[in-house]
């Protein structure tokens, strides 16, 4: 459930208002029976009248039609009070000012009720378009709400405003029910209808003060703000739905290929080894030592293959789970070289195997343990792609750009990899050929990503010059500055052993 | 040893593998026997003394790992360990408490052989009470009691720590010696855990004795354990 609660800020409330709205009124009138008075010397009473007519139509059109009435029957009987002899009585000497009275009153309320209707109308215009503004701000930041909280949030603030009390907006997650909210005896809950058939509503509109003192403008305008509400509710109920849908779509597909490629991949080396050993179970009597020796080195090879590929999907998962633990040691590149030359003695032999790695290059900081198997991957490749007998160059260098990093780039004499699958070969289950004879999930490569990126480096591969691929990744050069020439002083310093154990042994 | 055959015990729970194991070892000539468990293991090779022990690091009833540690209380017996691939922690500490070797399942016959070869070698020397005075591998060569070592007939100046680096490396020829272990024996005890003192010193060993120390053929690498001078 999501919940926006906002009290409003301090309102003007209509009762106040409509106080003042009179108060001004009386004394609009007082200021003309001021200046009344004033002329009275100089002008004839009944051209005064027009003082208070002018009076009436201030009114009318600053504070409608209630005060302009007001000030219609006080103009006449303040006219009479102040202007008409005998003064400050409402007695009247002559009786033709009983017309004039008769015709000022009847004049100041036709005035007033024809300039307070435009005015009303004038005024209802201008609420109208207040209310339109108002339905179009809040429907425009809805729109900019991506989830259900923002939308309870702006919901809150903005109904708010306009009902002058506190709200709170709660919105059902997909699949939550929500109870209907109570408060007091005048709390109001509004429930948020989906236009799409469904009994459950969408959310509350909890008003804990309730709507009694809202007119009905305001009453419809929040009406028109809950149905904005409950169709942006509903919008993003669609779009969770349908990226729902979508990365359910992807992860079929991606599913789909990887059981694909895994099935092929489990099988083919299975379907080998029963084969074998059946074979084997059912020789006869003349069996064939050598034929049989063959049949278990085929058991042997695909067994291991199968071995690596269940190692590399274990990999991958563990990259992909965020689980990879680095343990990072200062590691001298051309041991991390050496090493997988040495686990690769036997494929390599065919091959012509070049390093070139500077003696002064400065250890790199990795786990041990992942830099083999990123190795491992990468060579394996190059076994899976190349020739058996093309060569194999493996670098390390600091370049000047990037001090901090040494680039380590295996390069073959392969077929090469098309630009166009330069990045996308570093993804889950992509491969830059679907030759059946090279087997493989498409694993390795994600893997070897996962590895330089845990160790804060970057992977990529590029052509080479005069044909082949080379991978190349970079690794963190190690900072815990090792003073090479300390170590030694300290070594030659160290008095010699005077037992040799190996002697002894 | 009085017995005529090399006698080996392997305690490990999975019965296709003790299958495979017995088949194999008894084609080569060794006396098997088998236990599933860590207890029953130790029982054996108190009763039994078996010249080799092929140790499962990951047992129904107790750690491999605690069963090397009781082994090593009482016999100097050759123990290899076997262990699943990721669990180089394990490994290690294993050999850091006495075991001799490890291999990482799956393994084939060629390498346990090899690996028990090299283990089983160690006692027979010693049984045998016979200590030579040189040492040979590629074109290197190393002279115990002059404390020279040489290289194509060339003598090299190696550092005291290199020396003893070197030295440790073929009193375990074959096997792999931890990083730990190494460190204890050139610097003391006091400098274990400081392996970046050992990768210095290693580099440079291999730049003074492999003709192409990024394709080391004998000082090798063991990621994440430590390193093995590789013999044939």
């Amino acid at each position: 459930m999501n919940v926006g609660w906002i009290e409003p800020g301090p309102g003007h409330y209509m009762n106040h208002e409509n106080r003042m709205r009179y108060l001004y009124t009386l004394m609009i009138v007082g200021a003309a029976t001021f200046i009344a008075r004033l002329l009275l010397p100089h002008f004839a009473a009944a051209n005064l009248v027009m003082l208070y007519i002018l009076a009436v139509v201030i009114a009318a059109i600053k504070f409608g039609k209630g005060p302009a009435i007001m000030a219609s029957i006080m103009s006449v009987c303040i006219f009479d009070f102040f202007c008409i002899p005998p003064y400050l009585t409402f007695a009247v000497s002559d009786s033709q000012y009983l017309l004039t009275f008769g015709v000022m009153l009847t004049t100041a309320l036709v005035i007033s009720n024809l300039t307070a209707t435009a005015h009303d109308q004038a005024e209802l215009a201008t609420r109208k378009e207040h209310q339109t503004s108002l339905l179009y701000s809040f429907s425009r930041e809805l729109a900019e709400g991506r989830d259900f909280a923002a939308l309870a949030n702006i919901a809150s603030k903005h109904i708010a405003e306009l009902v002058e009390t506190p709200v709170a907006v709660f919105i059902a997650q997909p699949g939550e029910v929500l109870e209907q909210p109570t408060g007091s005896l005048k709390s109001v809950s509004i429930p948020l209808k989906s236009s799409i058939a469904s009994d459950t509503p969408l959310g509350f509109v909890f008003i804990a003060e309730g709507l009694a003192h809202c007119d009905s403008e305001r009453l419809s305008t929040l009406e028109a703000f809950t149905t904005q509400l409950a169709t942006a509710c509903e919008r993003i109920r669609l779009s969770a739905e349908n990226e729902q849908a979508r990365v359910q779509v992807k992860s079929e597909q991606l599913r789909s290929s990887l059981l694909s490629s895994i099935s092929h991949d489990l099988r083919t080396p299975l379907a080998t080894i029963t084969g074998a050993a059946s074979g084997i179970m059912e020789a006869g009597a003349e069996v064939n030592l050598e034929e049989c020796k063959e049949l278990a080195a085929e058991i042997f090879n695909e067994s291991r293959r199968l071995n690596r590929l269940v190692g590399n999907l274990l990999d991958m998962t563990r990259v992909e789970s965020g689980a990879l633990e680095i343990k990072r040691e200062p590691q001298p590149v051309d041991e991390i070289i050496g090493a997988v030359i040495s686990y690769f003695e036997e494929q390599l032999e065919s091959r012509l195997v070049e390093t070139d790695i500077p003696d002064d290059l400065p250890m790199i900081s990795g786990d041990a343990v992942l830099l083999q198997q990123l190795m491992i991957n990468l060579l394996e490749n190059v076994f899976k792609y190349t020739p058996p007998d093309s060569p194999l160059l493996l670098k390390a260098s600091q370049t000047e750009s990037e001090p901090e990093f040494i680039t380590i780039e295996v390069s073959d004499r392969g077929p090469g990899i098309p630009e166009e699958l330069h990045t996308q070969i570093f993804q889950k289950f992509v491969r830059a050929t679907n030759k059946s004879s090279a087997s493989g999930a498409g694993l390795g490569l994600a893997i070897c990503q996962g590895i330089v990126e845990a160790h804060g480096g970057k992977l990529g591969v590029k052509a080479r010059e005069g044909g082949g691929a080379t991978f190349w990744f970079t690794l963190p050069i190690d900072k815990s500055n090792i003073d090479q020439s300390n170590i030694e002083v300290s070594d030659m310093q160290e008095k010699q052993p005077t037992e040799i154990s190996a002697t002894k042994a | 040893m009085s017995k005529s055959k090399v006698s080996v015990l392997v305690i490990e729970d999975e019965a296709p593998i003790r299958r495979f194991l017995k088949m194999t070892l008894t084609s080569q000539g060794y006396d098997f026997s088998e236990a599933i468990s860590g207890q029953e293991g130790m029982l054996k090779v108190a009763s039994e003394k078996p010249d080799i022990v092929i140790l499962d690091l990951g047992l129904p009833d107790m750690d491999g790992l605690e069963v090397t540690k009781q082994l090593r209380e009482w016999t100097p017996i050759p123990i290899i360990v076997l262990s699943a691939r990721g669990q180089e922690k394990d490994k290690v500490e294993a050999l850091d408490a006495g075991a001799d070797d490890y291999l990482t399942k799956p393994f084939g016959v060629a390498e346990l052989m090899a690996r028990a070869r090299v283990a089983l070698r160690r006692t027979m020397t010693n049984s045998n009470g016979e200590t030579q005075s040189t040492f040979k591998f590629g074109d290197v060569e190393v002279d115990f009691i002059k404390r020279q070592v040489s290289r194509k007939g060339e003598e090299l100046h190696l550092t005291p720590i290199e020396y003893k680096l070197l030295s440790t490396l073929i009193k375990y020829a074959g096997r792999v010696v931890t990083h730990n272990h190494l460190l204890r024996e050139a610097w003391g005890a006091e400098y274990s855990g400081e392996t970046h003192y050992l990768r210095v010193y290693m580099a440079q060993l291999r730049r003074k004795l492999e003709k192409n120390p990024a394709q080391p053929k004998y000082l090798i690498t063991e990621p994440g354990v430590g390193y093995r001078l590789k013999v044939d």
